[in-house]
């Protein structure tokens, strides 16, 4: 193994720790859950740092990972510990401290999010906030970009009604749903 | 799988985030025109479309970074301990004894301690007699061993006040001497906190210090009621420089990659 390639993933690592955190919240709708997928993706970086390509998006192999430990390994623990759901709300939220009005905004729309199946979060997540084009989606989705698409066309018409009637929404029940 | 009962949406997306091409474009514009379910659905979907990045970028902002370096930290650590386990062993023929594993999760519980808590309990080495590890340079070997985990990264944090007490006061009982001085005995270096260990059913305190100009020291206590005193005397382990000594029942070493008067002097702060 390259030193350098090590050094280079080790370095990259502590400026990707915020998106890491957010990619593992958005995933598993769980605080505690995301922290998890943060450290076992650092651990899982630094000891096959040597797969990484230099020249390549150490985000992008860096989310692969963090994927990959979700569905291989929490994700399926999550739902033996009857977790999947319940704490949609909770998790995909900002801080009510704050209550300046885009978190406000903010909030409403995440819990949105929240609701929405995990293949249609992730989506939206990964072209709109992490900058994926349709077919990066796509190939790190393993789905057909027509696909992509209609993920995020249907997302963002759930949100755009949200937008009719903002103080409705923000009174209403829960509804989770982890199907994807 | 797209949407059968919305065909369209493939190409409102596309139109939206200007990836459609310029005749397509122009179609769909004509097809809105004469559409206008289609129109208030562009709409919709334009509307929700705005809201998404102010959202993700709040959300991003809510981070808790400064633990998720923590994260970070812990697992770089997990790393190199690793990586020095997977060394070729040659070491280990000549310290049978020697238990990496435990070193390891002693080390993990050691950065780990900070930050939630873990117990202050290590464990370096294992009872039982007639082994090398038995012998006057056994112990020493085993902290400059472990000492070659340490990096400034390591000592980034600092204990709290309380914690530091409370650290000091269990390795204090443990060993039988006042440590509550440590954190003020070295003048120059900045206190990281102290652990307690088991060497071979011997407690080890090591104390922690970062040195803004030589990294990582440590001072070490262990408790020897059977061996006689030694003046303070230099030596160099493992790329380490180590000033040890014994005196009422204790040894006690200075360890750090640091010149050896530097070790020196500060040894005359604590010894006799």
């Amino acid at each position: 193994m390259s030193r350098t390639d090590h050094e280079e993933v080790r370095t990259g690592l502590s400026q990707h720790l915020a998106a890491l955190w957010r990619y593992g919240l958005v995933l598993s709708r769980n605080r505690d859950t995301a922290e998890d997928l943060v450290q076992a993706t650092c651990v899982r970086a630094l000891e096959r740092s040597h797969q990484f390509l230099p020249g390549t998006r150490l985000d992008r192999w860096l989310f692969a990972i963090e994927r990959s430990i979700w569905i291989n390994e929490l994700r399926s623990r999550r739902v033996r510990q009857g977790t999947g759901v319940v704490d949609a709300e909770i998790a995909l939220v900002v801080d009510g401290g704050r209550e300046v009005e885009t978190n406000i905004l903010a909030s409403q729309v995440l819990r949105e999010i929240g609701r929405l199946a995990e293949a249609q979060r992730e989506t939206v997540l990964l072209v709109y906030a992490e900058g994926f084009s349709y077919r990066e989606a796509a190939e790190f989705l393993g789905v057909p970009i027509g696909t992509i698409m209609s993920r995020l066309a249907s997302v963002r018409e759930k949100l755009g009604g949200m937008a009719d009637s903002p103080k409705q929404r923000m009174t209403s029940e829960r509804g989770g749903d982890d199907g994807s | 799988m797209t949407d059968p009962s919305h065909p369209e949406d493939t190409r409102l997306i596309a139109f939206l985030d200007g990836t459609l091409a310029e005749e397509e474009r122009a179609a769909l514009l004509a097809l809105i025109e004469t559409d206008a379910a289609l129109q208030a659905r562009l709409e919709r979907i334009e509307r929700g479309g705005r809201l998404i990045v102010p959202a993700f970028e709040a959300l991003q902002a809510e981070a808790p970074r400064a633990r998720l370096e923590d994260l970070l930290a812990s697992a770089i650590v997990t790393d190199e301990t690793r990586r020095v386990l997977e060394r070729p062993r040659a070491r280990a023929l000549r310290f049978p004894r020697w238990q990496p594993r435990l070193v390891a999760a002693a080390l993990a519980l050691f950065v780990l301690g900070g930050v939630v808590g873990a117990s202050l309990n290590g464990r370096i080495g294992r009872e039982g007699g007639g082994s090398e590890m038995h012998s006057t340079e056994g112990w020493r070997q085993a902290v400059a061993e472990y000492w070659s985990l340490t990096t400034p990264e390591t000592l980034a944090l600092a204990p709290t006040a309380e914690r530091a007490a409370a650290e000091l006061r269990a390795a204090s009982d443990k060993l039988g001497v006042d440590l509550s001085g440590a954190p003020d005995a070295f003048p120059g270096l900045s206190f990281r906190g102290a652990q307690l260990f088991d060497f071979q059913g011997r407690p080890l305190v090591q104390i922690a210090y970062l040195d803004p100009q030589h990294g990582p020291i440590a001072y070490c206590v262990i408790a020897r009621p059977d061996q006689a005193d030694i003046a303070p005397t230099t030596e160099e382990l493992d790329g380490f420089t180590i000033v040890h000594w014994a005196s009422n029942g204790q040894g006690r070493l200075l360890i750090g990659r640091a010149p050896a008067e530097r070790l020196q002097a500060l040894a005359q702060k604590v010894a006799g």
